[in-house]
């Protein structure tokens, strides 16, 4: 993930009913970019999929406790 | 004799000197009306001021008062929130146009339970937008600084931070997602405790991020704290997080020392400079804990694996969760939203679901991380906030991405977490102070907060507005 289109971003909102003009959806890209490495980092981090099922707790005190 | 105006006091001496009769509520609550007329047109913490409604209330306090049926130490005390609290028969708009009509015809549980207690309402508190958006919001202005009327006081509970430091109130519901307590108490030189997650009922409350919202008090003191979340907290049956852990008074032990507390300092990333913290706010918070380890706490390095993706994380369930609970909205009346919080939260809408469950992943593996510190610790400690406040005009929209963001993880984790003041800078403003604790242990971190604010004593300098 190093760069996204703007017709991701138009698709994505698009789908769920969202229609932005073209100017608003290039300033949603450029924001968006901002956090796009940050994201990049994130998903290639190495995680064991054994440790860490992927079903998300609501309540992750109890594995604090 | 204490002979601060009243609307200085503390709760807790307010308190004590109404249970003895010394002082009425009502001449209490009229103090702090008068304050908010002279003062709050230059602080714009008020949405909604209920003059009435709060001389009613104090009025009935006093009455019971006189004839013994004495509640506890909030009663009489006049107190304002975060207008995202749900008011019976009162406007509760999340400071948008979206809910410039909304009236709910009830109190939500933390209102109700303060209500019981005794408090006074004294009114709405300004906020940023649906708790998400930056200063500039739909409906209304935003409150600013008390200290400096010209710079920001961090967001969302904006109003709440500034009304407390600006003697508008003598403690406020806030809430908080990713600091939103903690920040503006940190900017404007109060007292915000975001409580263990569950602790207080989030029922009637605006929702942000249902995940990771927390609703918790913002006071002048540590003490202070302690008595308003006494009342606010335990189990509710209309919150399906609602924990069923029993509520200690927190008090009981308060004003024990600290010299039993290991406090943990994690350097590699909230007290690196190269992560982007400002170098006056680490050599505030570095003496800080300095002054903790003299008053008998122990201090230990410690390291928290990954902890420099939590900011990400959180950033990416908070906007998916907002994206969601605004989709309706979003769709039929877009133009009654600000930029700032649409800016935000149409991000929301473009993550992916693999974006979604990577960052609840990460979130797995840092509680695991901070478990297996908190082992160790007691505490941990760290700045705050990264920089101190900023002007208005100069509020950069992708802060969020910019900066360091030192509170999120403990709303990830879900455990305790207190912003109390720890100096001033240069500017003369506020600098926080974070100190973290273990689930469910909120006596540790409010004993520590108030031992440190008992030597520091910062809470006998107030704002000049």
């Amino acid at each position: 993930m190093d760069s996204i289109e703007a017709s991701t971003i138009h698709h994505a909102l698009t789908k769920v009913g969202i229609n932005l003009t073209s100017d608003r959806i290039d300033e949603l890209k450029e924001i968006y970019i901002q956090y796009l490495s940050e994201l990049e980092a994130m998903h290639n981090l190495d995680l064991d999929a054994t440790e860490v099922s992927g079903v998300f707790k609501l309540d992750p005190i109890g594995e604090l406790e | 004799m204490n002979h601060d105006p009243l609307y200085f006091l503390t709760i807790d001496t307010a308190s004590s000197m109404i249970k003895s009769k010394e002082l009425s509520p009502v001449e209490l609550t009229n103090s702090f009306l008068e304050r908010i007329t002279n003062v709050d047109q230059d602080t714009m913490c008020y949405l909604e001021v209920l003059r009435e409604s709060a001389l009613t209330e104090a009025r009935m306090a006093e009455n019971e008062i006189v004839s013994g049926h004495y509640r506890g130490p909030l009663h009489g005390i006049p107190l304002a929130h975060k207008d995202l609290y749900d008011t019976s028969g009162v406007r509760t708009t999340g400071q948008s146009k979206v809910f410039e009509h909304r009236i709910p015809d009830k109190d939500c549980t933390a209102i109700a339970r303060l209500k019981a207690s005794g408090a006074i309402n004294l009114g709405k508190l300004a906020m940023y937008e649906f708790a998400m958006g930056g200063p500039e919001t739909s409906l209304a202005p935003q409150a600013r600084n008390p200290w400096n009327t010209e710079y920001m006081t961090s967001g969302s509970s904006s109003g709440s931070g500034a009304a407390v430091a600006a003697g508008l109130c003598m403690g406020s519901l806030g809430s908080d997602t990713g600091g939103s307590i903690r920040g503006p108490a940190a900017f404007c030189g109060i007292v915000g405790l975001k409580p263990t997650y569950g602790r207080v009922s989030r029922s009637g409350v605006i929702p942000l991020s249902s995940s990771l919202d927390h609703c918790g008090p913002m006071t002048w003191t540590a003490e202070d704290c302690a008595h308003i979340l006494k009342v606010i907290s335990g189990f509710d049956s209309q919150d399906p997080t609602s924990s069923r852990e029993p509520v200690p008074n927190y008090r009981d032990n308060l004003y024990e020392d600290v010299s039993d507390l290991v406090i943990g300092i994690p350097s590699h990333y909230f007290y690196d400079v190269n992560s982007g913290v400002d170098a006056e706010t680490l050599e505030l918070v570095k003496k800080a804990v300095i002054d903790l380890e003299n008053l008998g706490a122990k201090i230990e390095e410690v390291k928290i694996p990954l902890i420099e993706y939590s900011q990400i994380s959180n950033i990416v369930m908070l906007m998916t969760e907002a994206f969601t609970y605004h989709l309706p909205n979003l769709r039929t009346q877009p133009q009654n939203y600000g930029k700032a919080f649409l800016d935000r939260v149409y991000l929301g809408g473009v993550f992916s679901g693999t974006d979604y469950i990577q960052a609840s992943r990460v979130r797995g593996l840092i509680s695991k991380s901070f478990s297996n510190v908190m082992n160790k610790v007691d505490l941990i400690a760290g700045p705050t906030w990264a920089k101190a406040p900023g002007k208005f005009g100069q509020y950069d929209k992708l802060s969020m991405a910019k900066t360091p963001n030192f509170t999120s993880p403990f709303n990830q984790t879900g455990m305790p977490a207190i912003s109390i003041p720890c100096g001033f800078n240069k500017e003369g403003l506020p600098i926080g102070l974070q100190l973290a604790g273990r689930p469910f242990h909120e006596s540790t971190v409010l004993r520590a907060a108030y031992t440190y604010q008992q030597y520091a004593k910062l809470y006998e300098t107030r704002p000049t507005v």
